[in-house]
């Protein structure tokens, strides 16, 4: 297959599935594939099951084939176009110039158009022919592979074979190369009935003029046969073009007239007709074929940008390098404290504040004042390890039995604070409290966090108050 | 493979899986929740810059109780003339005589095995004692360092203090990262403080710099993209119907049912995009309205659109008459030629308005999406965007695609009014219609990108 086959193939899928990719993805992502070759990688997976290949051959046979009909319609049009023009049975002369001029002048004009909307790609992509192209291509299929039509994704497919050869460069190149095959077609058609119909029939040349000098005609006869005479054809003299002017009666050198009037007709035809259409052809052919190799996947589209991700992401997985080797059940007690409500404050405690932060700090001392006014201690905020050495001490000096633990509720609490609260807790003939600061809103999960920590340190859960800075109904 | 690997800790409930999911877009990495010690285990994620080269990350469980670490590290008696690493390295040798600290041994594993450190500061809180004894810990490593201030919106009153300590502790190279409003320059300058910091990893992380840039600019693009794709998809919808309400309900019905799918399919995709979970979505159903179409043949875009076809078409059809005359060998060039003109023009008339010509002899009419619905579709969109460009993926509020949006032509396009009428003008650039033909997609790509600059 080649690079453009494969690369048709995966704008197969992605005509199939749209948007998204949807189709289930057996390729492995791989770090030393590039994302095209991972793309082709998984269109020629799926082309299995949806046949996107076969399909696509149907369709490249398919136009070869209207491009062989439409060439030979035009071929037998060009032989007919020189049956009614120079060998119609009252005519036994033909006027040189005007049939010069109804081959080539409809030629000079179309390829003027040609060249046109070969400029401009969009208007070539949007024409009638592009249009009759196509709806010949509908007709015949409807008509003739009826079961090909019926096949899954077929008019999907379709539109996305004929969107990208019809389109863009590749249209531009695919449309230009039939135009000029069909000319070629038709001057080949006329070149050959002419030789035809010259071999067996005996016309003669003339030319005439109603406003224009004979001087004129002969230069343009002699421009017209300069390139043939150089090829080696017979072109008539000057002698012999003054001798075919329709006012002169001349039946000398005749054959001879005929024979190079002939000649120039058949070379005008090979030489100004076949061949720059042949060239032309061939010209495009090749354009087309490079367009075909230089195609590339638009990989900016949201679908591929969305595959990208999928088959070649920017990140791995590294896994777990150092694993737990403890099972933790999380979440054991959940615990009621709704359910603690007139919890009441002691007589005299011992207050302290642990890991508070400044405003929370003064609320807990504008608390305390309010609650026990006649406190002497002087509130500390427990920060650090030198300020937790401290308070163990001063709590096992002091005589105080409460001690209350002024906590933000919102603070998590961790193992580092529930090994000091368990320091503190293990101080014999302590009773301990703990005064929940509660700032913007209850949080459930944070109610249990200090709830299991009070339950494992041993401080009594109805001993949990919520202080709530914002209000004053405490619980 | 050419590395780069970094170790990410803090202290618990800091925010460390949060910033793993952001930087590697990955919502599903690790587990986050709202309590201490979820993540009990080192667990590693790259960023792949290309085939041989990573810069690998490591979410390590939370330091809960670096005081007693501390205490430990720093009166160790018989290493009292050690430095640091020999220190970690004496800790975690007699580890079995401190049960309660495996998790900090494995952040201790982590900080020595990797090149560099973030440490992750939940700025909401208090600068704590446990805190600057976790960055005398991580010290002891002898690996540079990044602070990465997490929360910066909701701890915004902390910020001043947090850089005062952490600049008395020498650590100059802090960068503000916050997990949930997601900013995607505070992410490159994650990036920059690493190159500063380590030298010879420069070009290494310049790539990656770039690498970053270049994909998130890609699916912004990309983003752009769909959204304008929808709103051409849906502004080029249009739906033929009986000229009596059953129809039309009926009608209008699988119209809306049709741009909500559409709507659904661009959010679905913008979110894998993004790649944020289909779950993070509250989405309010757009409320589709329906207009009736107008066949306006003389408005001045559908009037420029047919003078070019025109144009065209008189060629073309000049080139089918030439051709016809001279395959039959006729005299009547010119007049064929003519005649093949106005054929032209008239088959480019047949191609553009033959539906809308043969619905209104037949009394049917066109329903489209109307103006309003577009607005608000526009609008909602645009929001969308927004806010997935400045979501981190650890964020747990859902996103909320409201029609609360605010309707007003400052927030519209300058050129929405010619937008519509242009739509309008191309049915056929909307899959969301029936019959879709091959045809020239160049104009719907102009316009597109027409959009796109406007988003």
């Amino acid at each position: 297959m080649s690079q453009f086959e494969s690369r048709l193939l995966v704008e197969g899928v992605r005509a199939i599935e749209s948007a998204t990719p949807t189709q289930h993805m057996n390729t492995c992502k791989s770090d030393d594939k590039s994302f095209e070759a991972l793309l082709f990688q998984r269109a020629t997976e799926q082309d299995d099951t949806l046949q996107i290949t076969s399909l696509f051959a149907h369709f490249k046979s398919l136009t070869k084939n209207i491009y062989r009909l439409f060439a030979f319609i035009l071929f037998i049009l060009g032989a007919l176009a020189v049956n009614n023009m120079l060998f119609t049975e009252q005519l036994t002369s033909v006027n040189f110039f005007w049939a010069f001029t109804l081959f080539f002048i409809p030629n000079l004009v179309m390829f003027g158009v040609w060249l046109f909307l070969f400029l401009k790609p969009s208007l070539l992509q949007n024409s009638s022919l592009t249009r009759f192209t196509l709806s010949s291509i509908k007709l015949i299929e409807r008509r003739f592979n009826k079961a090909q039509i019926k096949r899954n994704n077929y008019w999907i497919l379709f539109s996305c074979y004929f969107e990208l050869h019809f389109s863009k460069n590749l249209g531009r190149y695919k449309l230009s190369q039939l135009t000029h095959l069909l000319w070629l077609s038709y001057f080949s058609g006329a070149l050959l009935m002419s030789v035809v119909m010259l071999a067996t029939h005996q016309v003669d040349f003339i030319w005439q003029t109603s406003i224009l000098s004979s001087e004129s005609f002969q230069s343009l006869t002699q421009l017209l046969a300069y390139l043939p005479q150089k090829l080696g054809f017979i072109v008539p003299t000057i002698e012999q073009i003054q001798q075919s002017h329709l006012s002169i009666e001349n039946l000398v050198d005749a054959d001879n007239r005929r024979l190079a009037w002939s000649s120039l007709l058949i070379s005008s035809l090979l030489l100004y007709g076949v061949l720059p259409r042949l060239l032309l052809y061939f010209y495009v052919s090749f354009q087309f074929k490079q367009f075909k190799i230089r195609y590339s996947l638009d990989l900016s589209l949201p679908y591929y940008v969305q595959l990208r991700q999928l088959l070649k992401p920017n990140k791995a997985t590294l896994g777990i390098t150092d694993a737990d080797e403890e099972v933790t059940k999380k979440n054991l007690v959940n615990f009621q404290y709704t359910a603690c409500k007139s919890v009441q404050l002691p007589q005299h405690f011992y207050p302290v504040a642990i890991e508070l932060s400044a405003p929370q700090f003064s609320l807990a001392k504008a608390h305390l004042q309010l609650v026990f006014p006649e406190s002497k201690v002087n509130l500390v905020n427990v920060c650090d390890h030198s300020q937790q050495q401290r308070l163990l001490s001063d709590i096992q000096l002091n005589n105080n039995q409460t001690v209350a633990l002024y906590v933000a509720l919102n603070r998590v609490p961790d193992r580092g604070l529930k090994r000091f609260v368990t320091q503190l807790t293990a101080i014999p003939g302590k009773q301990y409290h703990l005064f929940l600061l509660v700032d913007n809103k209850r949080s459930t999960q944070r109610d249990n966090d200090w709830y299991r920590l009070a339950d494992s340190v041993g401080i009594q859960l109805d001993n949990i108050l919520h202080i709530d800075i914002n209000g004053d109904n405490n619980e | 493979m050419s590395n780069l690997s970094v170790a990410v800790v803090g202290h618990a409930n800091a925010g460390k899986t949060s910033l793993m999911r952001t930087l590697l877009r990955d919502s599903e990495f690790g587990e986050v929740e709202d309590q201490a010690g979820t993540t009990r285990h080192v667990e590693g994620g790259g960023l792949l810059i290309d085939e041989s080269k990573i810069l690998s990350l490591f979410d390590t469980p939370g330091l809960e109780d670096s005081i007693a670490l501390l205490e430990i590290l720093q009166n160790d008696p018989q290493h009292k003339n050690s430095d640091g690493i020999e220190r970690l390295q004496a800790f975690l040798n007699k580890l079995n005589d401190y049960p309660e600290l495996q998790q900090e041994a494995k952040v201790l594993r982590a900080i020595l095995n990797n090149d560099l450190i973030f440490y992750v500061i939940d700025l909401r809180e208090p600068i704590l004692g446990k805190y600057l004894d976790e960055l005398k810990i991580l010290s002891f490593a002898a690996k540079p360092v990044i602070p990465v201030l997490n929360f910066t919106q909701q701890g915004s009153e902390n910020i001043a203090s947090w850089k005062t300590q952490l600049a008395r502790l020498n650590f100059h190279a802090f960068v503000a990262f916050d997990n949930v409003h997601f900013k995607f320059s505070d992410e490159l300058k994650i990036y920059q403080k690493m190159q500063s910091l380590l030298a010879d990893k420069e070009l290494l992380l310049t790539e990656l710099i770039k690498l970053r840039e270049s994909q998130w600019q890609e699916t912004f693009d990309t983003a752009k993209k769909l959204v304008a794709n929808l709103f051409i998809e849906a502004a080029c919808a249009r739906y033929e119907a009986e000229n009596n309400e059953t129809a039309i309900a009926a009608q209008t019905k699988r119209l809306q049912q049709l741009v909500r799918q559409a709507e659904n399919s661009c959010v679905k995709q913008l979110l894998q995009l993004y790649q944020f979970r289909q779950s993070d979505l509250e989405n309010e159903a757009l409320p589709v309205q329906h207009g009736q179409w107008e066949l306006d043949l003389f408005s001045s875009d559908n009037l420029q659109e047919f003078g070019i076809s025109l144009g065209g078409n008189i060629a073309k059809g000049a080139g089918i008459g030439v051709a016809i005359d001279v395959a039959v060998g006729g005299i009547t060039l010119g007049a064929a030629a003519l005649s093949g003109g106005a054929v032209g023009a008239l088959w480019s008339v047949k191609q553009r308005y033959y539906d809308e010509i043969q619905a209104k002899i037949k009394g049917k009419r066109y329903l489209c999406v109307d103006d309003v619905t577009l607005q608000v579709l526009w609008l909602r969109q645009l929001k969308l965007l927004a806010t997935l460009q400045q979501r981190g993926h650890a964020s747990f509020d859902k996103i909320a695609i409201q029609n609360s949006a605010n309707i007003s032509p400052d927030n519209l396009p300058k050129q929405w009014n010619a937008y519509l009428r242009k739509l309008h003008a191309y049915p056929q650039w909307s899959s969301l219609n029936r019959a879709t033909k091959i045809g020239d997609s160049s104009k719907r790509d102009k316009f597109l990108k027409a959009l796109i600059s406007e988003i």
